[in-house]
């Protein structure tokens, strides 16, 4: 596969050097797209020729699927892009039911006058997160849409994975009592986008945190912890990610404001905009809810990963009612961390 | 982070609790001025650490939230136009006009634009000479320098696609129609810092001394707060009026003339409708004659444009800080984050969204003190809910709680289901006598046993405040001794169900775990008020209940 794909985009941009609606239409131009982009850059079709399904054998056990769409403007963002975030997205989805992903669908919603060369960025990218995540992308579609009707490109991903422990990680397994902790530093994917959005670029480097989580999960039940939920941050943050498992599983979740890691460029980038960091998004987080006698255990699993070096334990979860989230700050004061209510707004001064 | 974490400092904010509290001889109501004040207190819990006596007032100072509502509606017209880029701050995008809101507008097609800076408003028109880009310029002191450097770069530059709508505010006037109120009781004010960074303090020192109400220029952080409160606090029992600066690592006496004088040049003093409060003289900022050419009001002819402020919404009530947000009706029901009523409960510096985000409407009525209603003043005519729609008549020296009568139906287990679901969200209430009062699956379990009518199970509706209003009439020690528990509490208050009267009793559990006591509520029964019923019959009442005046008195 590394020899066909080759690092400069395979449409020739003298002929075409922007996506064209016939590039949709099912024709010459759709057939050559097809072939040369995502063909080569997604490995080859199967031998017994191209089909409208791809027909894989499945390993024995439970199978966790799942689906994704991908929305983001700039495309091409600080520290990743729409590609490898549709891949790292939909594989993370399946970590979070500790499943080892094995193959991913992309399917494609292209805007007329996208750059071909925007576009083999997107999919190189795909392809190396693929790589990285030892995930395959099987099957596809695409469709173009005329200009003015797409934001440059959308992507949805599905994907599925095999469980391969006995497990039951979900909400309903969240104990009180149960440790909760963070793989990481929150809150860098939404400042990144926000730092280089129209009307809002600010300088500074922050880059998102857009990564996969599956191998680091994988070796957190690999090491024995009895793993009770998992769920990944993204939009809404921390604080939209705890609210829902409170509120599913019913009981209260206790988190201490000062033990969440959020790194000083973010936090800065926050209090300058207004906006909580604790609703702000990430890509390559997640939160992790475990029997606290193995809190420790499974934080020294998760800094020795490369993704997890910032792992900390943030709170605990206690029974009572109403199921909310209460973060205690270092004033000895308590609050309720609440969902964002829709888009965060910068506040004026 | 550096010079941010030193003024979050747990040890010391506690440390400044303390020290407030030695200081205080009695109970002072201090208003913040600024949203952004409120919004460090309640995010912070700041309310929480300070001594009972003191009461803060949430001020007039978001800026989202004073501007009026005709000026909302003016914003939305013009961004509604094809040729139009609109260009807005972020949080004014949700505030509610009479119809829609800006966000809506941008839903619709219209070009509706986000920024920082009134300067990249100017960037956006240079960039799109084929549009009329108009910035919406509010804000008090703090945001005028900023738009009136956009007005004066746009008129040196020449850019004829660019124009604002200004609703700029001043923060002394209102702070002045606040104090000049005849019921005024506000005490002392932490005046805001930002505001002050641009203006200076000068133009505090005639007010503190004409209204002899102590001014404490004052920061944003935790620890600026506190200490503010601690100056106030300082003055108050000392008996001294002047003006105060906490901020000085920001505020300088003189402010920042080059900004001042930018303002001064570019704007002129205008008199200016607030959102809640009313017209204020002198209070606005509008263009002069020689930058007109950038109003946006004239150059789409809509100015002289009015419009009345919806009834529903108390919000004007609390920007002048009669009444807390929990103490609206729609607070929590008809008026959420998602869907506004009124503006404070959109911004994020608007003291009911401060409520709703950290203290949600269930937790905030036993979170937040005990509010002072009667210590503010009354400023516009838009009436204070009256005793008879918050805490129900007064009957025999019983308060009702009134509740809708539901009509509740099903079998009793289903309403049984229904009743649980409602007291799950219940958390704490605070009862003046006990304190925080906390509901536990114990007594939700207990409760809820031997309940059998609708009217029985829809009365949990309202078990918060019934505990928060309640009066003590007995504590005993627990009848089977248990070590556990240090006093069973009987609270009685008044509850009518639709038309019909009950007197609740309920039982409160003090418990004592090691070094720990708590209050626990435990269970509640209602019977029908037998007083009240047989008075009810009698013609004095019925009498009385259809007096000119509308009045139930007391007829004992």
């Amino acid at each position: 596969m590394n020899q066909i794909c080759q690092p400069a985009c395979p449409i020739p941009i003298r002929q075409y050097p922007r996506v064209l609606l016939a590039h949709g239409g099912g024709g010459k131009l759709m057939h050559d797209l097809l072939g040369k982009m995502f063909f080569s850059a997604f490995g080859d079709a199967p031998a017994e020729g191209r089909h409208d399904s791809a027909v894989l054998s499945f390993p024995a056990g439970r199978l966790a699927f799942t689906t994704d769409s991908y929305v983001v403007r700039p495309i091409i963002f600080p520290g990743g892009d729409i590609g490898s975030m549709a891949v790292h997205g939909t594989v993370n989805d399946l970590a979070m039911s500790g499943a080892r992903p094995l193959w991913l669908s992309a399917g494609f919603i292209l805007e007329e006058g996208l750059p071909m060369e925007t576009l083999w960025q997107v999919v190189s990218s795909m392809r190396a997160a693929a790589e990285r995540c030892r995930v395959r992308i099987v099957t596809g579609d695409t469709k173009v849409v005329d200009q003015g009707q797409g934001d440059g490109l959308f992507i949805n991903t599905a994907g599925i994975g095999v469980v391969e422990h006995p497990l039951v990680i979900a909400p309903g397994s969240v104990r009180a009592g149960d440790a909760v902790l963070v793989s990481g530093d929150l809150g860098r994917h939404g400042m990144a986008i926000m730092s280089v959005r129209e009307g809002l670029e600010f300088q500074g480097k922050i880059e998102s945190d857009s990564a996969p989580v599956s191998d680091l999960v994988l070796q957190l039940l690999a090491s024995g912890v009895e793993v009770h939920c998992l769920r990944d941050v993204t939009r809404g943050g921390l604080a939209s990610a705890l609210n829902e498992i409170a509120e599913d599983a019913r009981r209260k979740i206790i988190i201490d404001e000062n033990s969440i890691p959020v790194r000083e460029d973010v936090h800065a980038a926050c209090e300058l905009l207004g906006l909580d960091p604790l609703q702000a998004a990430c890509e390559g987080r997640f939160v992790a809810f475990v029997p606290a006698a193995q809190a420790d255990m499974a934080l020294r699993v998760m800094r020795g990963h490369e993704g997890g070096a910032d792992a900390a334990r943030i709170g605990n979860v206690e029974d009572g009612q109403p199921p909310l989230v209460i973060l205690k700050n270092a004033l000895g004061a308590s609050r309720i961390l609440d969902m964002a209510s829709g888009e965060q707004l910068p506040r004026i001064c | 982070m550096k010079y941010l974490d030193e003024y979050r400092d747990g040890e010391k904010a506690r440390a400044y609790a303390r020290q407030i509290g030695r200081l205080t001889t009695r109970p002072w109501s201090i208003m913040e001025v600024c949203g952004g004040q409120t919004h460090a207190i309640v995010k912070f819990g700041l309310d929480e650490i300070l001594p009972k006596f003191i009461t803060l007032i949430h001020g007039p100072g978001c800026p989202v939230c004073v501007t009026p509502l005709e000026y909302i509606d003016k914003a939305i017209e013009i961004a509604s136009r094809a040729d139009t880029i609109f260009c807005s701050f972020g949080d004014m995008l949700r505030v509610p006009g009479s119809g829609t809101d800006l966000l809506s507008v941008k839903a619709g097609g219209g070009d509706v634009r986000m920024v920082y800076s009134p300067t990249d408003a100017l960037k956006i028109a240079a960039q799109n000479p084929g549009k009329e880009v108009v910035f919406f310029a509010v804000g008090f002191e703090t945001t005028a320098p900023a738009t009136a450097m956009a007005a004066h770069q746009a008129a040196e530059q020449g850019v004829k696609n660019f124009s604002m709508l200004v609703s700029h505010v001043l923060a002394p006037p209102a702070m002045e129609a606040l104090l000049s109120s005849p019921d005024c009781r506000i005490q002392g004010f932490l005046a805001a810092g930002h505001v002050c960074t641009v203006m200076g303090c000068g133009e505090y020192e005639a007010i503190a001394a004409k209204y002899r109400v102590p001014i404490v220029v004052t920061g944003f952080e935790p620890l600026d707060i506190l200490q503010g409160v601690f100056m106030c606090v300082r003055q108050l029992e000392e008996g001294r009026a002047v003006v105060e600066n906490q901020y000085s690592r920001v505020v300088r006496p003189d402010g920042n003339p080059h900004a001042r004088e930018l303002i001064g040049r570019v704007f002129e003093v205008t008199p200016r409708q607030w959102r809640g409060l009313g017209q204020i003289p002198a209070s606005g900022l509008r263009l002069r004659s020689q930058y007109e050419g950038l109003d946006a009001e004239k150059r789409f002819g809509l100015a002289g444009r009015a419009t009345a402020e919806p009834a529903e919404c108390l919000s004007g009530l609390v920007l002048q800080g009669r009444i807390k947000p929990v103490e609206c009706p729609a607070f929590g029901r008809a008026c959420v984050p998602e869907h506004p009523l009124g503006a404070p409960m959109v911004s994020s510096e608007g003291a009911c969204a401060a409520y709703y985000r950290y203290r949600n409407h269930a937790l905030a009525a036993g979170l937040s003190k005990a509010p002072a209603p009667e210590k503010v003043p009354q400023l516009s005519n838009q009436k204070a809910p009256d005793s008879g729609d918050v805490a129900g008549d007064e009957l025999h020296g019983i308060q009702f709680v009134e509740i809708l009568d539901e009509h509740w139906t099903g079998t009793p287990k289903e309403m049984h289901k229904r009743s649980d679901a409602i007291m799950r969200k219940f958390t704490l209430a605070h009862n003046a006598e006990l304190g925080e009062v906390h509901f536990t699956n114990t007594g939700r379990t207990k409760t809820l046993f031997d309940k059998r009518t609708p009217h029985e199970f829809q009365s949990v509706q309202a078990l918060p405040e019934i505990v928060e209003k309640g009066k003590v009439v007995s504590s005993q020690p627990d009848r089977k001794n248990r070590p556990t528990i240090k006093a069973v509490h009987k609270i009685e208050h008044g509850l009518k169900i639709g038309d019909v009267k009950y007197k609740v009793d309920v039982t409160v559990r003090e418990t004592q775990n090691g070094a720990k006591t708590a209050h626990q509520f435990y269970l509640h029964r209602i019977t029908k008020n037998r007083m009240a019923e047989s008075l009810a019959c009698g013609s004095c009442l019925a009498a009385k209940a259809h007096s000119p005046s509308g009045q139930q008195q007391s007829s004992t």
